[in-house]
């Protein structure tokens, strides 16, 4: 395809015009569009999320950080349908919630101050952490030492991470291999079900046979 | 001109994402978010990463946790709009490209074939930051003896790469575990359904059966017999 190089250098222009106030994954929202993302938790586990809400705005022609926009966050637990966590919160900032049980949860995000027609579009910065994220107030960031310290401290964690995703598998398996062996027992049951049936028919096809041919007096 | 692009699918190639993090919200060498979402029937969901500098890493991984046959159609372009990668009913993949471009990197998921069966896509979508590595070079240089803070570096960066090689193999037989569950529920309700369906068709059968020879021997003609 071929562009214009004054069309292109207008575009790279409005691009950089345009940068993320956090790198990171974004996604848009149009108007009260809400984006929900599930997360296997397990039982009393903090949940911290660090966002960005930024509006598109006609006049600087640019995603801007308006104070107007106010994001609200909504956790449900999913198989209960209870809702553990629902705030609204300004456009840049954080929401912690601790999970009550262990299970799917549903976090959602959404604009509340859009109605239904409305036609704002929101870039959304988001970044969830399944720990607790105090633990990291007490950064300095001079000298190598620190920066050591911090790769520690992130190492840390990742390990932390793995270790919570193997309880969760060890759970998950555990009730995989329940139903495993439930489905194996419901073999032998069903077919025996299956056998009986089969042979009340089987009984019950003779006598009315039989009836059937004696009251023709041909047996 | 085209962008490099290396594609590491296979379980052996997942060494690769040594640089990977799991949703750290400081960044160490990587900008690493992971998510999981539902895509529901006929959805295209779109996610986006900001490359602020060329020749920047950009590595995406995503497994299809539940739903249906487990694919999924997966569409990666860069800021031009020119398709980096297209997929059709992929279960899971992990690719590195290199972000030869500055601008808004799109990591779309659609969910077109399937007609009611929403999908639980699992995925990870990571920016390196070249600039840290840097940084931290210039800070080793001015403060405390070299050596040492450099076999330290070194020894870090080994265990970051080895535990991201850790968290790889546990997301992947995470995926298959939740595939297995799948398989298990669905033979136990075909077990149910088939043996329920077999019962009735042999009472069924039986009955055409006797009904059959009936009609056969009452007719009234003997001549029949």
């Amino acid at each position: 395809m071929a562009i214009n190089v004054t069309r292109w250098s207008i575009c790279l222009l409005v691009l950089l015009s345009i940068l993320p106030s956090v790198f990171g994954l974004y996604f848009y929202l149009e108007g009260s569009e809400q984006k929900c993302f599930t997360e296997e938790l397990p039982k009393e586990t903090m949940v911290t999320g660090e966002y960005t809400a930024e509006e598109w705005s006609e006049e600087h022609n640019k995603f801007i950080l308006n104070k107007e926009v106010g994001i609200e966050v909504i956790v449900d637990e999913l198989p209960s349908g209870n809702r553990i966590y629902s705030q609204k919160l300004s456009p840049k900032g954080q929401f912690k919630f601790t999970s009550a049980e262990s299970g799917q949860h549903a976090i959602c995000l959404f604009t509340s101050t859009a109605g239904w027609f409305s036609s704002t579009k929101i870039r959304l910065n988001l970044d969830l952490a399944i720990r607790d994220i105090m633990d990291d107030a007490t950064e300095a960031s001079d000298g190598t030492l620190s920066e050591l310290a911090q790769r520690v401290r992130d190492l840390n964690h990742k390990v932390g991470d793995i270790r919570r995703e193997q309880s969760y598998l060890r759970d998950h398996e555990r009730e995989f291999r329940d139903k495993s062996e439930a489905t194996n027992g419901h073999t032998v049951t069903w077919t025996i079900v299956q056998l009986v049936v089969l042979a009340i028919t089987c009984a019950w096809q003779m006598r009315h046979l039989r009836g059937f041919f004696e009251a023709r007096k041909m047996i | 001109m085209p962008s490099p692009l290396s594609a590491a699918t296979s379980l052996a190639l997942m060494a690769l994402v040594a640089l990977l993090s799991v949703s750290t919200i400081s960044p160490a060498v990587v900008d690493a978010t992971a998510l999981t979402y539902n895509v529901a029937a006929h959805e295209r969901a779109c996610f986006y990463a900001w490359n602020d500098i060329p020749k920047k890493k950009i590595a995406f991984y995503f497994a299809v946790q539940s739903g249906g046959s487990f694919d999924i159609d997966v569409d990666v372009r860069d800021p031009n709009q020119k398709q980096l990668l297209s997929l059709e009913k992929e279960r899971q993949g992990d690719y590195v490209f290199t972000g030869n471009e500055v601008g808004e990197y799109s990591f779309c998921f659609s969910n077109d074939m399937s007609t009611f069966a929403e999908k639980t896509v699992d995925f990870e979508i990571a920016v390196e930051h070249e600039k840290r590595a840097a940084q931290m070079e210039a800070a080793e240089k001015g403060t405390g003896p070299q050596a040492h803070t450099n076999a330290m570096d070194e020894s870090l960066f080994r265990l970051s790469g080895e535990l991201n090689q850790i968290d790889r193999m546990q997301k992947y037989f995470k995926t298959r575990e939740n595939r297995n569950f799948a398989t298990v529920i669905s033979t136990e309700s075909r077990i149910f359904w088939f043996s329920l369906s077999e019962s009735a068709l042999i009472v069924v059968m039986s009955a055409m059966q006797v009904f059959v020879v009936r009609t056969f021997f009452s007719s009234g003609k003997r001549s029949y017999v």
